[in-house]
């Protein structure tokens, strides 16, 4: 109810001159617009009642004198609102876009506070863009004469300008981030030394995606399911990192008493001896009557075993199973069979594990099948030959019987106990480098204390060494300061600059999606990583090293909405040359393209229109230019010859994914350059519209694009949005649905030209990369947005407005060269910056 | 020295591969039992499809008992006299910030009165299985299990406050997690039942000893309470959650132990069928999905084979909540539609779903009647297995709570008139072999109020059960017994 008294503020205190800066919640729109919700029917209310009252908006909406701006200019921009915009807003566009039921998802009624009003800095951009254009109102509606349009457009371009220049003051709100699965894999196997896709095996689920990427912390949650696999992981990863030096009982089976059993088939040698099990050939005994074995062990601790058996059996002719099976018995009851697969001339051993109960335990083994029967020829095999040599029990081992790495072990036990060193003090120094590691800062003693309680409670159960300190190891995965990203928010009222630690963690989750390593560790110890000239360094150091195409590809992918291409609907049936092998093909052209961006250095304009590209045999076909080798090649595009290619645009990947089964879809093609490209998405449809009818009769005549056209047409909800995305589709068309291109369709020339929101009209994809080329910088700013939203892993709010002009600014001075926009990131303000324990945000906007 | 050969057979028993007869002749009057004498606790399990269905081919056409089944059912006609069809149910909820997909997807199980996105994250109510789960889930190692056959669609079931719960797709995944250091084994119901009743004091001596692993997790949440007094509102919640999830595993591995316990005084249990073509490790399964949403017949394995899991996790009591969501609106369905060109699901949908079938592409709409058709096969296939499971004296289906659904009414995103069928009888509450026609609107939430009622959750309303523009009979079913 906080937010409820708030609303209602300024109409109580419209006469006093008090100060409402205190209220605590607007100063983070990214986190608190789920409140937002709530309070509609009361911004409802406001807005009625002041119209009943017959006041003007400019002495009622709120007492902007008494706020405190950042600059002059934005107070000025604060005034101009209530005086000049939002009677104009009020007669023309309030009655549709109000939040409650907002048309095209655009609210316009949000500006309980400056700070509210300047949150949605990007609505009110939208909204100048539709006045330039004179998008909006629709047309049969009042429309807003000339001089009006442009208070609107001046006041809101003003005001982006001004919120751009404001000095920063909020680097904006950090939460714990949940290491997300790329990035737990990652940090698992550089944590651990081992390589191994821990996140498939254990099934760690899909992160969720918000603001299109799946690291944006307010969202990845931590439900009991995604705990239940950290604990797996740990278990899976440690198996294979930690040798825990189990017991082992060997047996040489020469020496080993058994019984043996059956009968002598019928016919030659039926009443004769039963040929006795002397024979030991090469150390291995050899047996051709069912026996069993006993092998008494003692076993300490209850668990899984490993059972090695060093056997052959005699290989027989295809037709007959010659293979020996064994049933192996833990106190008399059958707990597994196995068939021996070696064969006497190549012998091998058969491994398999199995729970062994603690105390005595009788493990027999028995050879079940040494009869194969009567054969059809007199002098066939009838005995199977089982030849064995030794059998050895290991354990407790892992369940699935995993053998550790060498390497990965002695990284991690770096100490082991001696004369001079106790067990827990050797426990201590491994438990201190390896927690230091996963918490990605120096582990406090009171940690490694509490640590060292598992360790002790495990060597109290009789465990090895090696055992305990993987039971701590265990704790220190599945603890939050290792699954969660946690900085220290750091004292006082003003932002501060990360940690030297934290800092390596952003930048190396940021290039690397992973931890840190040995180097930013040493350096942030040194606490020097924060040093410009030693930033800088090790940014160039790690886009160097080939993990940062993690990064490279991970983005992307994410950006670009590559993952959409494995599902891209044009099919095999209307498109034979579009199979598994070139879906893959493009993306690969597609990922090295950006590759070449980042390692080349290159403009990302290039990523509009370029004369290079990255071929192979398969793409060259469908393209028109380049080799017909199977490794992918950069390739010269002519643009001569072809003037289409070139660019994200020219890709077919890019036109693949955003098609039909059979048929082009403008409105997908026109939708993904919005939401991609430019970075203005439209809204999604609303939830009952109806389908385009392709299949009925009466439409059977027209062109798609007609029916599209009618779509668009039919009512202004549908118009709002297709008269932005069609005509950049349309404008593709020429483009078949798997990217050739071709001019003519069923006979008939393609139409590729549409009109553009502002009147412009534009024909084929030449003139819609001369329109997207004139609009770089709106791409630009899109582009660093969205990789400042991967970097931060967060929302952009409008404080980060400044950080983000002063990257486009340096791009723009720097021929766009792809690095000045990553050095931009990791030297920005909210890259370096946290907010202070005691901050307040509400009093300054 | 016995001079016997072990027979194989023998061999075979003792290893546990020895398969359960099928269970027949307690089923033919296991209606009558199933009320009274049912040892087996009751279970809920959803079976869920893409793209609705056509419902000239569903619906029968009079209300009350089964005739001739509609030819989308006619895969069930040997479980006719278990199976009840509710046709005129509806979702009402509205829908912001998402696709009409998204929109069918968050309401289908939580008949929430509103669903949409804000900042990134689902809005939206619990789900039925997940509101039964909660009241339900504490007496199993699982507390509910969530498995879909393709990667694309999934969306349907969420905690308390809308927090989604991830679905497993792997098969060898789902099948690691049931039974990670146990065996795959059915309590001996019966066995169970008579010990109780013969001293119903003692219970399993659940061991009193923490383990190890549960000492770690008491460690790391110490950790986090410590953590949470140094930090902010937002990540005292983050930490919250994380508690809340370290608690619950924790209470798991808990109940394994205890559970381990009183199988062993119950004599063993009954051995389960482990399911064929589980793959031998996660990893090899990576490239089936790519292949199932382009080959109907990869898909059908993939589909039969998450179905003898869905089984196998009721019938081992690793969970007693069960949800899995079949097929992908995505996928090409060559051999499965054999009529027209198209063969793409979704554009079929689109073609042929509305709810009018004049305004239907007819090709395109028979094209959806085949694959609904063929949906129900596979669900049948389920439905034979859990007929077959005894559970002393009665079925796994009688002791389930089972629902066929699909999260859209029809391939255009309608919301009016589900197909819903509930089989088994729910050990005696249900009366079914009939068709139900529930006036048209009728809210799908008073059909989550009957269904978690009948496992014992007395919630009274459910989503928007009572809310809704189409509240009907106080947010209740009628007529089901």
């Amino acid at each position: 109810m906080v937010w409820a008294s708030f609303q209602l503020k300024p109409l109580a205190r419209t006469g006093h001159k008090s100060r409402i800066n205190g209220a605590p919640s607007f100063y983070s729109p990214s986190l608190d617009s789920s409140r937002v919700i709530h309070t509609l029917p009361f911004c409802r209310l406001l807005f009625v009642c002041i119209l009943g009252l017959g006041c003007t908006w400019a002495t009622l909406g709120y007492p902007a004198q008494a706020e405190e701006f950042a600059t002059p200019q934005l107070k000025q921009s604060a005034e101009q609102f209530h005086a000049d915009v939002l009677p104009i807003l009020d007669q023309y566009c309030l009655h549709c876009h109000t939040s409650d039921a907002p048309e095209g998802n655009v609210a316009l009624d949000q500006f309980n506070s400056s700070q509210q009003m300047f949150a949605h800095v990007r609505t009110w951009l939208k909204m100048a863009e539709t006045q330039t254009d004179q998008f909006m109102p629709p047309k049969d509606e009042d429309q807003p004469s000339e001089a009006e349009r442009k208070v609107l457009v001046t006041w809101a371009e003003s005001l982006g300008k001004h919120l751009d220049e404001k000095p920063p003051t909020d680097p904006g709100q950090v939460v714990f981030r949940r290491l997300n699965r790329l990035q737990y894999n990652n940090t698992m196997r550089d944590l651990l030394g081992v390589e191994y896709d821990v996140a498939t095996a254990v099934g760690l689920p899909e992160d969720p995606v918000a603001f299109g990427f799946n690291n944006i912390g307010t969202a990845l949650e931590i439900p009991p399911l995604q705990l239940e696999k950290y604990l797996a992981a740990a278990d899976e990863m440690l198996s294979r990192a930690v040798d825990t030096k189990p017991k082992s009982f060997s047996f040489d089976i020469a020496k080993v008493e058994f019984d043996l059993e059956g009968e002598m088939p019928e016919g030659k040698g039926k009443d004769g001896p039963i040929p006795p099990a002397t024979e030991v050939v090469n150390g291995y005994r050899l047996f051709r009557l069912n026996s069993t074995h006993h092998f008494p062990l003692t076993i300490e601790k209850a668990g899984t075993y490993r059972l090695t058996l060093a056997t052959w059996g005699h290989k027989g002719p295809q037709w007959v199973k010659w293979q020996p099976d064994l049933a192996i018995r833990v106190n008399g009851q059958v707990r597994k069979s196995i068939s021996v697969l070696s064969v006497r001339e190549n012998p091998g051993q058969e491994v398999l594990t199995l729970r062994l109960p603690a105390g005595e335990v009788d493990l027999s083994i028995e050879f079940v099948n040494s009869e194969i029967g009567p054969g059809w020829a007199e002098n066939d095999h009838r005995f199977r030959h089982l030849g064995w040599k030794s059998f050895e029990v290991t354990g407790p081992v892992s369940p699935q019987g995993i053998v550790p790495s060498k390497e990965a072990h002695e990284e991690i036990f770096i100490a082991q106990p001696s004369d001079k060193l106790s067990p827990n003090e050797a426990a201590r120094q491994i438990l201190t480098a390896f927690a230091s590691k996963a918490f990605r800062r120096p582990a406090q003693p009171e940690e490694i204390d509490r640590l060292l309680t598992i360790f002790a409670m495990a060597q109290a159960e009789g465990s090895t060494f090696e055992e305990s300190a993987r039971y701590s190891l265990k704790a220190v995965l599945v603890s939050p300061q290792f699954l969660f990203r946690i900085e220290q928010t750091p004292g006082g009222s003003g932002p501060q600059r990360v940690t030297d630690y934290e800092l390596a963690s952003r930048l190396s989750y940021f290039l690397t999606s992973t931890m840190p390593d040995e180097e930013l560790f040493r350096l942030a110890a040194e606490n020097r990583l924060h040093e410009p000239d030693v930033l800088k360094q090790q940014v160039a150091r790690l886009l160097a090293d080939e993990r940062s195409q993690v990064f490279v590809h991970d983005f992307s992918q994410q950006w670009l909405r590559l993952d959409e291409l494995d599902h891209a609907l044009p099919s095999e049936e209307f498109f034979p040359e579009f199979t598994a092998r070139t879906r893959h093909a493009m993306r690969t052209e597609v990922l090295m393209f950006m590759d070449h961006l980042v390692q080349g250095n290159r403009s990302v304009i290039d990523l509009l229109d370029s004369d290079y590209s990255f071929t192979n045999r398969d793409l060259t076909p469908i393209y028109r230019y380049g080799g017909y080798q199977q490794e992918f090649q950069r390739a010269e595009i002519n643009k001569r010859r072809n003037p289409e290619r070139g660019g994200l645009l020219g890709m077919g990947g890019i036109l693949a994914m955003t098609s039909h089964v059979s048929r082009n879809s403008p409105t997908r093609r026109g939708k993904w350059v919005l939401d991609v490209l430019v970075g203005d998405p439209p809204a999604p449809p609303p939830p009952d519209v109806e389908q385009i009818d392709e299949g009925s009769d009466k439409n059977q005549a027209k062109s798609f694009r007609e029916l599209l056209s009618l779509h668009a047409d039919e009512s202004s909800t549908c118009a709002g949005c297709h008269r932005k995305m069609d005509p950049l589709g349309f404008a593709l068309d020429q483009f078949n649905p798997i990217g050739r291109f071709e001019r003519e369709r069923q006979g008939e020339q393609i139409d590729a030209t549409g009109v553009l929101p502002g009147g412009r009209k534009l024909n084929g994809i030449a003139e819609l990369k001369e329109v997207l080329l004139e609009q770089k910088s709106d791409f630009v700013r899109n582009l660093t947005e969205q990789m400042m939203t991967y970097a931060l892993g967060r929302e952009l709010t409008y404080q980060d407005r400044p950080a983000v002009a002063k990257i486009v600014e340096r791009l723009e001075k720097n021929d766009h060269k792809m690095q000045e926009l990553i050095y931009g990131i990791v030297e920005s303000y909210p890259f370096q910056y946290q907010r202070g324990a005691d901050q307040q945000f509400a009093s300054n906007p | 020295m016995s001079m016997k050969p072990i027979s194989r057979r023998t061999l075979l028993k003792g290893t546990g591969a020895a398969l359960a007869l099928p269970w027949l002749e307690s089923m033919v009057t296991s209606k009558a039992l199933a009320a009274s004498q049912s040892v087996a606790p009751m279970r809920m399990g959803i079976y869920s499809t893409v793209g609705g269905t056509v419902i000239e081919s569903w619906k029968p056409e009079k209300a009350g008992a089964l005739g001739e089944l509609p030819s989308i059912l006619r895969p069930m006609e040997a479980h006719k006299d278990k199976m009840l069809v509710l046709s005129g149910l509806a979702n009402h909820g509205r829908s912001k910030n998402v696709n009409a997909h998204e929109h069918c997807a968050s309401m289908h199980l939580t008949a929430a009165a509103e669903v949409g996105k804000e900042n990134g994250v689902p809005v939206t109510s619990i789900s039925v299985d997940q509101m039964a789960a909660k009241h339900l889930g504490s007496q199993t190692y699982l507390p509910s299990l969530e498995m879909t056959t393709t990667p694309d669609e999934w969306k349907y079931s969420y905690r308390d406050k809308g927090e989604p719960v991830p679905y497993e797709m792997n098969p060898r995944v789902v099948f690691d997690r049931m039974f990670r250091g146990r065996e795959p084994m059915a309590p001996d119901w019966a066995a169970r039942a008579k010990r109780r009743a013969e001293n119903q004091a003692k219970q399993a001596s659940v061991p009193a000893e923490k383990s190890i692993d549960r000492h770690i997790l008491d460690m790391v949440m110490e950790d986090a309470r410590r953590l949470q007094k140094k930090v902010g509102k937002f990540d005292q919640q983050k930490l919250d959650q994380y508690l809340a999830s370290v608690e619950s595993v924790e209470r798991r591995i808990a109940l394994v132990e205890a559970q381990a316990a009183e199988m062993m005084a119950d004599g063993m249990g009954v051995p389960a069928d482990i399911p064929k073509g589980l793959p031998a490790n996660a990893k090899e399964w990576d490239p089936i999905h790519q292949v199932s949403s382009q080959d109907p017949e990869v898909q059908s394995q993939v589909i039969d084979l998450m179905g003898d899991l869905f089984v196998l996790a009721l019938q081992t009591d690793t969970t007693r909540v069960a949800t899995m969501a079949v097929g992908s609106d995505g996928s090409m369905m060559p051999g499965v539609v054999t009529v027209g060109f198209e063969r793409h699901f979704h554009t079929l949908e689109h073609q042929g779903g509305n709810p009018d079938p004049r305004r239907s592409d007819p090709i395109a709409r028979e094209a959806c009647r085949q694959v609904s058709h063929w949906f129900v096969q596979h669900f049948a296939r389920v439905v034979d297995k859990m007929a077959a499971v005894d559970e002393g004296g009665t079925s796994l289906l009688d002791n389930t709570l089972l629902l066929f659904t699909s999260y859209m009414a029809d391939g255009g995103h309608h919301r009016e008139d589900y197909p819903a069928m509930l089989v088994g009888n729910a050990q005696g509450t249900l009366n079914t072999g009939r068709h139900i026609a529930y006036p048209q609107g009728t809210p799908m939430a008073n059909l989550f109020v009957e269904m978690l009622d009948r496992v014992g959750v007395k919630v009274g309303e459910f989503g928007d059960s009572v809310t809704s523009p189409g509240a009907a009979f106080s947010g209740r079913l009628p007529d089901l017994v």
